[in-house]
């Protein structure tokens, strides 16, 4: 396009406006600085604009300047110290260490907690072993005074045999100290009570017959509920054992009647 | 001609540079800024902010890019057009009853020759109404040729040679 049909074309009129594309707008530029016939052009249109701009204006009061000017020491006060944004390769550095650590430190609190879970768990067994040990030793505490209580002199060992009706082929046996009013009985021969129901241990006195309770078998010390210890224990002649419902009786249930022996 | 010498000195932040590009400026800005929000007092409003922005966004401005009264009507238009869709200025100005810069002009009774009405007559006794219609959306109100070809309904390829024709018949006879 030659300058003449340049000029004719309008374009540089919308480009003194400013209302061409950024792209559009800087080419024109362009062409303008290469010819001076066009930059005539340009400073004649801009010359009417102006004229035509004032022309419209209602007119400045002169007291504004003073106070853009104020307004403008103010900010530009505000203004000078200027904080630039950097965005280096540095800072690109920066955030990956600083994502680094942060997964880092979420793994070491992740560790603690997984270290923390297995303590309490190791607490816990370890806990569960002192019971055991401390139930152990009460056994076996348990069975030695048994033991010592048995092997006593003045302990006299019975055979309470089963009664042949309720347990035909079992037996009681029975450790009476009547000095100390003690009894031990094994009732491991005995076949296991049923639901609801209960043994119950007699002192017998003959003639007349004399049955006292002495306790139930559920209630008294044992162990494992095989070997069951008496104490206070009634001057007696005989032991028998019955099964009573759940709580015992006051008078043994003959008929339910399991082991039964004199001294 | 554009003030290069002022305009540098303007970008070093000089305030006497700044003082007289305000006086070069100000009541064409002012004339724009008017004709979009069409009330004096935000008129002023506006041209305080314009003025502050060219000053610190003097930066931005580069030769290259186009002339500096180009920068400047960019500015002064953006700002005016933020205002008139600003709350505040809606609740002020419910409604207008004048649609181009013709309307400034005052009713021929009350005109002496002091008054820019009077100024103002002798641009748009020269232009046709379609004349008037094309330069205060293109230049006024900074349209692109598209919005003007929607707006006035004209075909988009005459938009630029009809404007072009227009001025001429007002740089004829003032220019």
């Amino acid at each position: 396009m030659n300058t003449k049909d340049y000029i004719e074309s309008g374009l540089l009129e919308l480009y003194v406006y400013g209302v061409l594309s950024p792209k559009e707008q800087a080419k024109v530029a362009q062409d303008v600085a290469k010819d001076p016939e066009l930059q005539a052009e340009v400073e004649s249109i801009e010359t009417i604009l102006l004229e035509l701009s004032k022309a419209t204006s209602p007119g400045v009061k002169p007291s504004l300047k003073e106070s853009v000017v104020t307004k403008l020491r103010s900010k530009s006060f505000q203004h000078k110290p200027k904080v630039k944004i950097m965005t280096s390769n540095y800072s690109y550095f920066g955030w990956a260490a600083a994502i680094l650590l942060l997964g880092g430190i979420l793994w070491l609190l992740k560790l603690n907690q997984d270290l923390q879970n297995d303590i309490e768990v190791v607490n816990s067994q370890l806990e569960t072993k002192e019971v055991q040990i401390t139930k152990a030793s009460q056994k076996a505490e348990t069975l030695e005074e048994l033991l010592l209580q048995m092997g006593d002199p003045s302990t006299r060992k019975l055979t309470l045999p089963g009664n042949k009706l309720n347990a035909p082929n079992s037996s009681v046996i029975a450790f009476y100290t009547d000095e100390k009013e003690e009894l031990i009985l094994d009732i491991s021969r005995l076949p296991e009570a049923p639901e609801g129901m209960v043994y119950q241990v007699w002192s017998l006195k003959f003639e007349p017959l004399t049955p006292k309770s002495i306790g139930l078998l559920a209630e008294a010390n044992s162990t494992e509920n095989r070997v069951f210890r008496f104490k206070n224990v009634p001057e007696s002649e005989g032991f028998g054992i019955t099964l009573e419902p759940a709580g015992g009786s006051e008078q043994p249930n003959l008929k339910q009647l399991y082991a039964l022996g004199t001294i | 001609m554009q003030p290069d010498e002022l305009i540098l000195q303007l970008k070093k932040q000089n305030e006497v540079a700044f003082s007289q590009i305000y006086d070069m400026y100000s009541e064409n800005i002012f004339g724009i800024i008017n004709n979009i929000v069409k009330d004096v007092e935000i008129a002023e409003e506006v041209l305080q902010d314009v003025f502050i922005k060219v000053w610190n966004k003097s930066d931005s401005y580069s030769a290259d890019k186009g002339r500096f009264f180009t920068w400047l009507l960019n500015i002064s238009r953006n700002a005016a057009i933020d205002k008139v869709r600003s709350k505040a200025y809606k609740n002020k100005l419910k409604n207008s009853d004048f649609d181009d810069f013709s309307f400034f002009i005052k009713d021929d009774m009350d005109l002496d020759s002091q008054s820019d009405g009077y100024g103002l007559r002798k641009f748009v006794d020269k232009l046709k109404p379609m004349c008037v219609k094309l330069i205060d959306l293109l230049f006024f109100k900074g349209y692109t040729q598209k919005e003007v070809s929607e707006t006035l309904d004209i075909p988009l390829g005459t938009v630029k040679s009809r404007n072009r024709s227009c001025l001429n018949s007002l740089r004829e006879t003032l220019g």
